[in-house]
């Protein structure tokens, strides 16, 4: 098919990259947003270098150091430095919300599609498998799979995927059963495009911006619910440095060092909250109409 | 109206067998024999006997999934694999605690919401606006286990005006409940509250624009009573979904919360439970949440319909 006959049908939205930027560094809040993401991201790739002590090193005789020059964060309880933990830390973190972010996008973009294109029987078993799924809080779901799987960083993010594939699938779906009933999807159809042609070069391009919003919230989700699996003990098992399980850790030791607790809280709700603004961001641009929507 | 609600009643019973369904499943995905995921690696041959027959892995599974089904439906949850009582009883003892802490972090979150909602849409583009929406994108961003353990600092260790954990009974000493139970609520409300605060402001904004707004100002109405008396009672209904969605989340949220101030809850029994390898505990459990997740989502959506008549349903 010529690129003539694919401008007439193929309805792309004429923005590109370039108004993307600028609109989404136009506010200085959401630049600040980002620039607090890629310190984070810059943090947990280069770990190894930036951080000054070994986060797994033991050292009794420094234990429950408040915040100093040698230690900037403090000490915990066998005397390990908490800046490296959390630094650490952020790469657990990270990985486990992009991981979880884009496993639950891959697959369920991809259930959407299938699902939603062609229904029938197998959309029918697929739906009413995810209503059961859906019927339980996410964390609910993801500490039962964590009881059948034990504890370990990948399980987190296998259980993670499984709580959150059902809703992607099911905004995916809804997305495709409105754009397959299109014109220039009927049209595509009948200048012979494979249903395969039409689902990846047509469909699925129209129901990206839905998908990109949806993958930040799930990544906000994936960062909180690994940090609570880890408060919990079910999550990252330590001693490996978690956000979470540094913050159960310091649990015990609130009256005399608050500031194991105090750091590694932050250094989650600072994070969550770049993410919040940067979705939310990029809602107001996908989407303007949900401008200064509630809810997450 | 009445159709639907019979069609909407009807079509929950589905979704409760598929949650059955899904709860009994549980055991047999542990990879391997579930029973030496119990029981340990070194456990004899008799007590491995033993507690495969307590726990009817001997039978064939639809012989065993149509025994536990009709179990279910008489009340019958099973005994606990570790202290050996009915998980009925003890969900009877755990589940008011729970309810008690989920109904008191939900009415703390609208005190909060619904006022900062309706005073930034009132004040929208000021500076109360935007001080309200970043409290409250601050507030969604905190996570619920950090703001608790932040409260127990500051109220129960530094102040000591409140008990670290525990909990008393509402029957017992009503002011005993109330300092056992408003930090916990508080934690979980307050996170609540900055989702409730951003919907109430923008379905306030909604109402603001419509006509019938416009014609009780040009009536010469005082603002207030425009506010209150129109704006308000049609701004709450899309924030009665999300108050009542968010109850089936904060049940899920009350599992780090209870654990933090030890509280004897349901959410705290699941962690206890997941960590002694209880599965007819976990499987129970999982089973009452999702069925209480699903009825009150159920409970939501008759009373948006009772909420705004105008809604038609097919």
């Amino acid at each position: 098919m010529n690129k003539e006959a694919e401008a007439v049908y193929s309805p792309r939205i004429q923005t590109g990259w370039k108004y993307f930027f600028c609109k989404l560094f136009s506010e200085k809040l959401v630049a600040a947003g980002v620039i607090v993401l890629l310190i984070m991201t810059f943090v947990a790739v280069f770990a190894q270098i930036i951080s000054p002590h070994n986060p797994l090193g033991v050292d009794i005789s420094s234990r429950l150091l408040p915040p100093s020059q040698a230690h900037p964060l403090g000490t915990d309880d066998v005397g390990r430095d908490i800046f490296s933990r959390i630094i650490f830390g952020a790469r657990i973190s990270l990985e486990t919300g992009l991981l979880v972010a884009l496993g639950s996008m891959g697959l369920g973009t991809l259930v959407g599609l299938v699902t939603g294109y062609w229904g029938g029987i197998f959309d029918h078993i697929v739906m009413r498998v995810f209503d059961a799924l859906m019927a339980f809080p996410g964390i609910l779901l993801a500490i039962g799979i964590m009881a059948v799987l034990g504890p370990n960083s990948m399980n987190v993010v296998v259980a993670l995927i499984v709580a959150f594939i059902p809703s992607f699938t099911r905004l995916v779906r809804g997305s495709v059963l409105s754009v397959k009933e299109n014109t220039y999807i009927e049209s595509a159809r009948s200048l012979g495009l494979t249903d395969a042609e039409i689902l990846f070069r047509h469909v699925l391009p129209n129901c990206l911006a839905p998908i990109l919003v949806q993958v930040t919230i799930i990544f906000v989700f994936a960062i909180r619910a690994e940090a609570s699996l880890s408060f919990l003990g079910l999550g990252t098992p330590v001693p490996q440095p978690s956000w979470g399980n540094i913050l159960a850790e310091g649990r015990n030791y609130l009256r005399d060092a608050p500031w194991i607790s105090i750091f590694s809280g932050l250094a989650i709700a600072i994070t969550i909250l770049s993410l919040n603004i940067l979705g939310d961001a990029l809602r107001d641009i996908i989407d303007p109409r949900m401008r200064g929507k509630g809810g997450d | 109206m009445r159709n639907y609600l019979i069609k909407r009643i009807l079509s929950i019973i589905p979704v409760l067998l598929l949650i059955a369904v899904a709860s009994f499943s549980l055991l047999y995905l542990i990879p391997g024999d579930p029973v030496l995921a119990i029981l340990g690696p070194d456990a004899n041959t008799e007590d491995i006997a033993k507690m495969r027959s307590q726990l009817g892995l001997d039978r064939p599974l639809l012989v065993q999934f149509t025994y536990w089904f009709g179990n279910l439906l008489q009340g019958e949850l099973g005994n606990s694999i570790i202290s050996g009582r009915p998980i009925s009883l003890s969900l009877m003892e755990k589940l008011p605690v729970t309810l008690a802490l989920a109904i008191t972090a939900t009415f703390i979150s609208l005190i909060i919401a619904l006022p900062a909602g309706i005073l930034a849409a009132v004040k929208q583009n000021t500076w109360v606006d935007k001080f309200f929406m970043l409290i409250s994108m601050a507030g969604i961003s905190v996570p619920n286990f950090w703001l608790g353990l932040l409260l127990l600092l500051f109220f129960a260790v530094i102040l000591g005006w409140l008990p670290t954990g525990s909990y008393v009974a509402l029957s017992d000493s009503p002011w005993q409940w109330f300092r056992h139970i408003i930090l916990p609520a508080f934690a979980l409300g307050a996170v609540q509250a900055a989702v409730v605060a951003r919907m109430m402001r923008s379905s306030m904004l909604e109402v603001l624009r419509n006509d019938f707004i416009r014609f009780a100002r040009a009536k010469g109405l005082k603002e207030s009573v425009v506010i209150n008396k129109h704006a308000l009672k049609n701004s709450l209904i899309p924030v009665v979904t999300v108050v009542g969605l968010n109850f089936g989340h904060l049940l899920g949220n009350t599992v780090v919360i209870e654990t933090i101030f030890s509280l004897p809850g349901i959410g705290s029994f699941l962690v206890f439970s997941v960590f002694s390898r209880d599965y007819p505990v976990i499987q129970s459990l999982l089973l009452i949440i999702g069925a209480m997740y699903s009825i009150i989502n159920l409970a939501v959506d008759m009373l948006y319909s009772y909420l705004d008549p105008r809604i038609h349903y097919r």
